[in-house]
C-alpha cells in the first residue's frame, strides 16, 4: 500500500465521523488499486455523511473500470445495507460510464441486487439503461419489475425516443395481473406526462385499487370523457380518490381557465355530482391540505353556487390559496359580486379590501351595488379597506367620485395617497369636464398638487391649454418633490417642445425620484441629448439604467451606442443596467432590424461578463432564441461556474425542444452535481421529479 | 491587548491623507484647499468618520472613491465643506445697477425671443435667486400676464441641502438685514417659520443641484442672459476657475452679462468677455458679435 493510501486508511479509521468524512475527500488523490478499496470502505461507513461524501468522490477516481466493477459487486452485499445503497448512489454519480457494467451484471445478480441495479439505471439518463429497464419489466421477480416501471418514469431524460419507447412499454405492462406493477406503470406514465386517450385509463379507473393512479394519470388528458370521469370521481366514496380527483380537476382548470368548452363539461358533470360538490366544499375549508383546497376552490367557482361564496371569501385570507380563490371568483363571474361584498363585510380588513377590488373588476357585475359598497368602505377606519376601496373606485367610480378620491390625495399614509392619485387620474381621464370643474374649485387646497394629477389625466385624452402648461411649469418649482414629480409626469403626458423644455432642468433636481421622473419624461418626450449626458455619468446605476431605458424611447440608435460599451462595465450594476436597456431595445416592436441584430450581439457579449447576475440577465433577455449560435452559447452557459447561471441556461434550453438542445441538457445532467440544477434540467426535458424519497445512502442508518 | 481604534473623535488628518482628500475634492468639485485648510477640513469632516464608523481619513478617502454609498456621501461632504452664509439683497448696489441699467439692455437684446433667463450659479440657500426675481418683477420690464415674456431665474448649487433649502425659500430675520422695508412689505409674506417671497415671484424661480465643473449638468440650465456667480470663484483653484468661466461664457447668450463678487475679477482667467461700465458697477459681457450659440443641445 502506498504511503498516501495508508494515511487515508488511517484517517478513515478515526472515531470522529467528521474526521472520516474529511478523509474521504483525500481518496481522490490516491493512485493505484487501493483507491477503489478505500472507496468501498468509506461507502460502508456507519455514518451516512461519510457514505454520502464517498458517493460524491466516486466519479473523481481514476481506474474507472475497476471502481465500477467494485461498486457493481457491492450491489450484492447482504450484510452492510448502507454499503449497498451507497454503491447505488456512487454508480449514479459516475453516470453513463457505469451503465454498461450495470446492464451486463443483471443476469448474474440475485433479485435484491437486480432491483438495486435497476435503481442505478433509472438514475442515469442513458438509452442503453432505459432499454434494459424495459426488458426488466418482464423480470421474473415482482420487485424488480415494479422498480423498473418506477425507474422508467425518468425515461425522458434519456431522450424523446426513450420516452416514447418507455411510454409504450409501460402501457403494455398495464396488461399484467400484478397490481403493484400497474400502480407503478400508471404513476410513471403520469410523470412522463404521457398524452394518451382516456380509453387506456378508463378500465383502471373502475378498479378500486388502481382508480386513484388512473385518475392522476388521466389529468393530462383534456378529453371530455376524462373531464367527466374526474368530476365524477370527486364524489368517490374513497376520500383518497375523491381528493386526487379534486386536485387533478383543479389543475386541469388552472392550466387553462379560458378553455370554455372544457369548463362547461366540468361544470355540467359537477352539477350532477352532489357528493362531489359536498366533497369539494369540505376540501375548500380544509386549511391542512393546501393542494386539495386550491383545487376545490376552483370547482366551487365553476359551479357558481351563491352558498359557496363565503368559502371563497375565507380562502382570500389565506396566502397559500389566495390566488386560487381569486381565480375561483372570476370563474364564478359577475353574479359573485353582490354575495362577495356581503360575505366580506365582517372579514378581516385585508380580505374586505381584496373583495372590493375583486368585485369591482368583475365585468358585467351590477355596478351600482359595487359602487355603493366602495363608497361606504371609504369611510372605514382601516387603511387596508380604504386603500382597497380607493383602488376599486378607479374602476367603478363616476364623476361624483372625483372629489372623494381627491380628498385622499394628500393623505399621510403613502399607500393611500398613491392609490388615491391613481384613482383620481383614472376618473379624471374618464370625466374630463368634472375634472376641470374640480380644478377650478380647488379653493384653499394646494391647486398645484391636484392640478398636476388632473392635468396629467386630461392630457392623456386631449391637448392641454396654455394656462394648463403654465400651472404645470409652476408646479415644477414646488417645494414638495411629489408635486414636482407629478408635474413632470403630466408634462410628459402633454408632450410637445414646451413641455420638454420645462422638464430638462428637473434633471438637476436635488431629489433622486424627481430626477428619475425627469429622465423618464424626457424619454417619452423624445429628448435624447440630455439623457446621453446622464448615461455618461455612471456613478449612479439606477439613474444610468433609467436614462438608458428613456434613451431607448427617445432615440434607439443612440441608446444602443451608449449602452453597448457599458455591457462590459466592471460594476455589475452598471453592466446590468446596460444589458436591461439593450433587452428593452431588442424587444421593442419598433426596433429596426439592424438595431435588433446589434442588440443581440451585445447581449451575447454580455454572457462573458465576470458577474453571474449580469450573465443571468443577458440570458433571460436572450430568451430561447433559435439557431446554432444561441444553442452554442446556451450550451456553454450550462458549464458556467455559477449554478444559478446553469439553471437559467437549462430552463431556456428546455424551451427549445430541438434534439440538439435536449442532447445538450442530457449530457449536462450526467455531469451536474447541483441538485437544483439537476431538477431544472429534469424539468427542461419534461420529467416530473418523483415524490420525495430518502436518498439510498441515507436508508441504511 | 491593543485598543480598538476610535471612530471619528480624536482622529487627526495626517498630511498624506490631507493631500489625498484635497486632490480628490479638487478634481471632483474644483474646491481649493490650501495648506492652511488642513485643520478646518479635519474639523468639518470628522463627524462623517463617526457616522460611518471609520477609523482614519484614509478610509474616508477610500469610501468616497469606492464606497457603496459614495454618491450620497459626496453630498454630505460637500454640505460640510461649502460655506452657505448669505442674505437677501446682498451687495445691493450691484443689484440695483443690474436692475436699472443691465435689465433694460438685456430687454433690448432679448426682445425678439421674448425670453429672459437669469442664472445664479452657486446660489447657496436661494437668497440671491429670490432677490433677482423680485428685482426683475419690480422692474416691470418683462410683463408675463398675457404671456408676453417668459422669465426664469435659475438657481444652482453643488450642495443638495442648500438646494432643498432654497426651494423651500423660507427665511428668518437675519436674512432680511439688507432688505429695504418697502421691498419686504411688498414682496414677502409670513410663512411657517419665517417669511417667503410671494407666489408670483416665487414661480419665476427654479432650483437644481449642479456642479459647475460638470458640463453636462450646466447645460441643463440652457442659455442665460445674465449669470450671477458671486463669491463662488474664490473657493476654486486656478484650473477650476478657468473651466467654470469658460462654461459660463458658453452658457451666455451674446450680449449677456456675467456678474462676479466685488472681490473677484477675470484678470488672468479669461479675455473673452468685454467690460460693461454701469454707473455704479462694472460687469462682464459676452460680445454681441460672439457667435450665436448653437441650438440648445437638449432640443431634438
Amino acid at each position: 500500500m502506498t504511503e498516501a493510501a495508508a494515511a487515508v486508511q488511517w484517517l478513515l479509521q478515526q472515531a470522529e465521523p467528521e474526521a472520516r468524512r474529511v478523509a474521504v475527500r483525500q481518496i481522490a488523490k490516491v493512485r493505484g488499486p487501493e483507491a477503489a478499496e478505500l472507496l468501498l470502505h468509506a461507502l460502508g461507513d456507519d455514518d451516512w455523511r461519510v457514505r454520502k461524501e464517498a458517493a460524491n468522490v466516486a466519479p473523481l477516481l481514476e481506474r474507472r473500470e475497476e471502481v465500477v466493477a467494485s461498486l457493481v459487486a457491492a450491489l450484492s452485499e447482504t450484510v452492510n445495507i448502507g454499503l449497498r445503497n451507497a454503491a447505488v448512489e456512487a454508480l449514479v454519480a459516475i453516470g453513463s460510464e457505469a451503465v454498461g457494467a450495470t446492464v451486463e451484471s443483471l443476469p448474474r445478480l440475485d433479485a435484491d441486487a437486480r432491483k438495486l441495479a435497476v435503481e442505478v439505471l433509472g438514475g442515469v439518463p442513458d438509452a442503453r439503461g432505459m432499454a434494459a429497464l424495459m426488458r426488466a419489466l418482464d423480470d421474473e421477480d415482482a420487485n424488480v419489475r415494479v422498480a423498473a416501471a418506477e425507474a422508467l418514469g425518468n425515461a425522458a431524460l434519456a431522450g424523446e425516443e426513450s420516452r416514447d419507447n418507455a411510454t409504450r412499454a409501460l402501457v403494455a405492462s398495464l396488461a399484467t395481473r400484478d397490481t403493484f406493477l400497474k400502480i407503478a406503470a400508471l404513476d410513471s406514465l403520469a410523470r412522463l406526462e404521457a398524452r394518451l386517450p382516456w380509453s387506456i385509463f378508463e378500465p383502471y379507473a373502475r378498479d378500486p385499487l388502481l382508480r386513484r393512479y388512473a385518475i392522476a394519470a388521466a389529468a393530462g388528458s383534456r378529453e371530455p370523457d376524462a373531464i367527466r370521469a374526474l368530476a365524477n370521481a370527486t364524489g368517490d366514496p374513497s376520500p383518497t380518490i375523491a381528493r386526487e380527483a379534486v386536485v387533478a380537476l383543479g389543475d386541469l382548470i388552472a392550466a387553462d381557465p379560458e378553455d370554455e368548452p372544457a369548463l362547461a363539461v366540468a361544470r355540467a358533470a359537477l352539477l350532477e355530482t352532489p357528493i362531489g360538490r359536498a366533497q369539494a366544499k369540505r376540501a375548500a375549508l380544509d386549511p391542512e391540505d393546501g393542494r386539495a383546497r386550491g383545487g376545490a376552490l376552483l370547482l366551487l367557482g365553476l359551479i357558481r353556487d351563491v352558498a359557496h361564496v363565503p368559502v371563497l371569501v375565507e380562502a382570500l385570507a389565506d396566502d397559500d390559496v389566495e390566488e386560487r380563490a381569486d381565480l375561483a371568483v372570476r370563474l364564478f363571474g359577475p353574479a359573485a359580486a353582490g354575495p362577495l361584498l356581503l360575505s366580506a363585510r365582517f372579514a378581516k380588513p385585508h380580505v374586505r379590501a381584496a373583495a372590493l377590488v375583486l368585485a369591482a373588476s368583475l365585468e358585467g357585475a351590477e355596478i351600482a351595488v359595487v359602487r355603493d359598497a366602495v363608497r361606504t368602505a371609504l369611510q372605514e377606519s382601516s387603511l387596508d379597506v380604504v386603500a382597497g376601496a380607493l383602488e376599486a373606485l378607479g374602476s367603478v367610480g363616476d364623476a361624483a367620485d372625483l372629489r372623494r378620491a381627491a380628498s385622499f390625495v394628500g393623505h399621510q399614509d403613502e399607500r393611500i395617497a398613491a392609490t388615491a392619485t391613481n384613482t383620481l387620474s383614472e376618473l379624471a381621464s374618464r370625466h374630463v369636464d368634472a375634472a376641470r370643474a374640480l380644478l377650478r374649485d380647488a379653493g384653499t387646497e394646494d391647486p398645484l398638487a391636484l392640478g398636476c394629477i388632473l392635468l396629467g389625466a386630461i392630457a392623456s385624452t386631449r391637448s392641454l391649454e396654455h394656462e394648463d402648461l403654465r400651472l404645470l411649469e409652476r408646479a415644477l418649482a414646488h417645494a414638495d418633490p411629489n408635486v414636482r414629480r407629478a408635474a413632470i409626469d403630466a408634462l410628459a403626458q402633454a408632450g410637445g417642445e414646451a413641455a420638454a423644455d420645462a422638464v430638462v432642468f428637473a434633471l438637476a433636481d436635488e431629489e433622486h425620484e424627481v430626477q428619475l421622473a425627469a429622465v423618464r419624461a424626457l424619454g417619452r418626450l423624445g429628448r435624447a441629448e440630455p439623457l446621453v449626458g446622464i448615461v455618461a455619468d455612471t456613478r449612479d446605476p439606477v439613474l444610468t439604467a433609467t436614462a438608458l431605458r428613456a434613451l431607448g424611447d427617445a432615440d434607439p440608435d443612440r441608446a444602443l451606442s451608449a449602452a453597448r460599451p457599458l455591457v462590459a462595465h466592471a460594476d455589475a450594476a452598471i453592466a446590468c443596467a446596460a444589458i436591461e436597456a439593450i433587452g428593452q431595445l431588442v424587444s421593442s416592436p419598433r426596433a429596426a432590424p439592424h438595431i435588433a441584430a446589434a442588440c443581440e450581439d451585445a447581449l451575447y457579449a454580455a454572457l462573458d461578463h465576470s458577474d453571474a447576475e449580469a450573465v443571468k440577465l443577458a440570458l433571460s433577455l436572450l430568451g430561447s432564441r433559435a439557431g446554432p449560435r444561441a444553442l452554442a452559447r446556451l450550451g456553454a452557459c450550462l458549464d458556467h461556474a455559477s449554478w444559478d447561471v446553469r439553471r437559467v441556461a437549462a430552463e431556456l434550453l428546455g424551451q427549445d425542444k430541438s434534439p440538439a438542445a435536449q442532447a445538450l441538457l442530457r449530457a449536462r445532467y450526467e455531469r451536474e452535481k447541483d441538485p437544483i440544477v439537476r431538477e431544472a434540467i429534469a424539468a427542461a426535458v419534461s420529467v416530473r421529479p418523483p415524490g420525495e424519497t430518502a436518498r439510498p445512502s441515507e436508508r441504511g442508518d | 491587548m491593543s485598543r480598538a481604534p476610535p471612530f471619528g473623535d480624536g482622529i487627526t488628518l495626517k498630511p498624506d491623507e490631507f493631500r489625498l482628500l484635497r486632490d480628490l475634492f479638487s478634481a471632483r468639485t474644483g474646491l481649493h484647499f490650501g495648506p492652511e485648510s488642513r485643520f478646518s477640513l479635519e474639523r468639518r469632516l470628522r463627524e462623517r468618520l463617526t457616522v460611518l464608523k471609520l477609523s482614519s481619513f484614509a478610509q474616508y478617502h477610500h469610501y468616497l472613491r469606492f464606497g457603496t454609498s459614495a454618491a450620497a456621501e459626496w453630498d454630505e461632504a460637500i454640505d460640510l465643506l461649502t460655506t452657505n452664509e448669505t442674505y437677501l439683497f446682498r451687495e445691493e448696489r450691484q443689484l440695483r445697477a443690474f436692475q436699472q441699467e443691465a435689465l433694460p439692455l438685456l430687454r433690448d437684446v432679448a426682445r425678439t425671443r421674448r425670453r429672459l433667463a437669469i442664472w445664479s450659479a452657486g446660489c447657496s440657500t436661494g437668497e440671491e435667486v429670490y432677490s433677482i426675481a423680485v428685482l426683475v418683477h419690480a422692474s416691470g420690464l418683462f410683463p408675463r400676464e398675457q404671456r408676453e415674456w417668459d422669465v426664469s431665474v435659475y438657481g444652482s448649487d453643488i450642495s443638495r441641502r442648500c438646494v432643498a433649502a432654497a426651494r423651500r425659500g423660507i427665511y428668518g430675520e437675519s436674512s432680511f438685514r439688507a432688505t429695504p422695508a418697502e421691498m419686504r412689505a411688498q414682496y414677502f409674506e409670513k410663512s411657517h417659520g419665517g417669511s417667503r417671497v410671494i407666489a408670483p415671484v416665487r414661480e419665476l424661480c427654479h432650483f437644481g443641484q449642479v456642479n459647475l465643473l460638470d458640463e453636462d449638468k450646466t447645460r441643463l440650465v440652457g442659455f442665460a442672459d445674465a449669470i450671477f456667480c458671486r463669491n463662488v470663484l474664490i473657493y476654486f483653484d486656478a484650473r477650476a476657475r478657468k473651466s467654470v468661466i469658460e462654461t459660463l461664457y458658453e452658457r451666455l447668450n451674446p450680449g449677456g452679462v456675467l456678474l462676479l463678487g466685488h472681490s473677484e475679477s477675470l484678470l488672468n482667467v479669461s479675455t473673452a468677455f468685454e467690460l460693461l461700465h454701469l454707473r455704479d458697477d462694472l460687469v462682464y459681457r459676452k460680445p454681441l458679435s460672439a457667435r450665436e450659440p448653437d441650438p440648445p443641445p437638449h432640443s431634438s
